[in-house]
This record gives structure tokens, sequence and C-alpha cells, in this order.
């Protein structure tokens, strides 16, 4: 369970408070940016394209978002 | 040219996800007439026939027959609709499983802010969502974006997105109300 003192948690805060001051066009695509990444944190293990059922725990959410983040393993490669 | 139902079907037990949505679209509302009997609550038989789609999916394996597709769906719509009038009683998570309802609604900013409240009061509170609507639901309640936004991100109508907020925010309530987290005039 996350805390205030979590930085996932503080994480999201922040971001929540950059989406609320852009404006509308840029929230649109900033929206965009970070679904996949709350999707992929939501994602049941066993899921059956778009089928699957969540076990959704408001509290949860900056720990699945770590560990997703943390098993990823995001690269960046053609710079 | 219409496909039927048994190509659809067929279609479907190859795990072609747009032939299912197709035959979820055309089956929907007879499914409903199936579980009304034995479901009752608008919202709960919405569930049930939403639940009833989830599990036909998953088993679609074992549909031998695409001709046979509706009877083995009503047989799953009635097996559904018997134990989720039973599991209603006593099951202590709520099961929001989609959007049967009809499209297009909006939602007010102010109905916004009470789905956050709600899902503040219910941090502690396990929910079982499809996977979509708990993506809807967190975009909304953890980064606060609306379901013009949300539509746009995930790929799915507006309406659809507000439908999924809406009956979010009503079950939330209905939940903390149950769990005497809330009182019934409190949000």
């Amino acid at each position: 369970m996350s805390t205030e003192n979590d930085p996932a948690e503080r994480l999201m805060g922040k971001v929540r408070q950059f989406s609320e001051g852009l404006a509308d066009d840029e929230r649109a695509l900033f929206a965009a940016l970070i679904a996949p990444g709350v999707a992929k944190a939501l994602a049941p293990e066993d899921e059956v394209e778009g089928y699957g059922l969540t076990e959704w725990m408001p509290s949860a959410l900056p720990q699945q978002l770590t560990e997703q983040i943390q098993r990823s393993r995001i690269t960046v490669t053609g710079l | 040219m219409v496909e039927t139902t048994a190509r659809l079907a067929q279609r479907a037990m190859a795990r072609d996800h747009a032939a299912y949505d197709a035959l979820y679209r055309r089956h929907a509302r007879s499914v409903a007439v199936v579980v009304a009997s034995r479901v009752s609550g608008h919202e709960d038989r919405a569930d049930a026939v939403q639940e009833t789609f989830l599990r036909a999916w998953k088993r679609i394996d074992s549909l031998r027959d695409p001709e046979q597709f509706l009877p083995w769906l009503y047989a799953i719509a009635r097996n559904m609709g018997t134990s989720t009038g039973r599991s209603k009683s006593r099951n202590s998570t709520v099961e929001l499983v989609g959007d049967s309802e009809p499209a297009p609604l909006s939602m007010h900013p102010e109905e916004l802010a009470e789905l956050a409240a709600l899902s503040r009061a219910a941090q502690g509170a396990l929910v079982v969502l499809s996977h979509r609507d708990a993506t809807v639901l967190t975009m909304a309640t953890s980064f606060g974006f609306g379901p013009a936004e949300i539509a746009a991100a995930l790929d799915i109508t507006e309406g659809n997105a507000a439908v999924i907020l809406h009956r979010s925010r009503n079950r939330l309530r209905k939940e903390l109300i149950s769990r005497g987290v809330i009182e019934g005039d409190d949000l």
C-alpha cells in the first residue's frame, strides 16, 4: 500500500497537477501519452484481448505503476 | 452484406475481436432478456449481460459448432443470471464490467468531481472491473482527465467513456454506502 511519502504517489500528484495546468489541446495529447502506461499497469495477468477482469483498488496504482516501470526494459535506439 | 451470426461466431472462434464486438452489439439485448427473469435492477442486469459476454469470449474454444452460438450463449446467460442473483447478497466486491447502457451520455464537471471524491473514499476498497473500465476510471480519478480526453487516448467513443464513468460513480457510491463508509446523502 502506498503512502504520501511514496515517491510514486508523490510523482502521480505532480503529474496530475501538471496535467491540470495544461491547455485543452495539450491535455488531450498528454492523456494519449500516459494512457498506455496506465493500461499496462492495470492489465490483468491473464487478459484475453481486452476482456480480462482487473482487481481495481485506487490506492494500489502508484505501486502498480512502479512495478510496471521496473519490469519494463525501456530502451531507446537509433538516435 | 450483413454477416450471419454463425459466420461472426466462426470468426470469433478464431479470436477475431471485431467479430465478437459485432456479436455483442447484435445480441446484447436478447441476452438482457434472458437474464432479466433472474436478475432484478437495471445495473445488475447490465452487469450480467457484460459478464455473459466476457465468459463466452473466454470459453469460445468450447463452442464446437458456430451455428449453435446463440443457444450456447443463452445457456451461459441463464447460468450467469442465476449466479449473479445469488452472489450479489454475499459478495463484498462489486463487479463493473463495461457499458451496456445506451450511449451517448455527457458528464458534467461536478459529476467528475464526485467520482474523484468517491475514489478517494474507496482507497482500500477492491472493485472488480473490466480492464478497459479500470483504465478509464483511473484516467479520470487519478489524473483528472475528462471523457473526451480519455476517449481520444483509449480509442473509444466519448459516449462510451461517459457511460463507464457514470456507472462507475453509481456503483462506487452504492458500494461505499453498503460498507457504511458514506451516508446515502454524503455525496
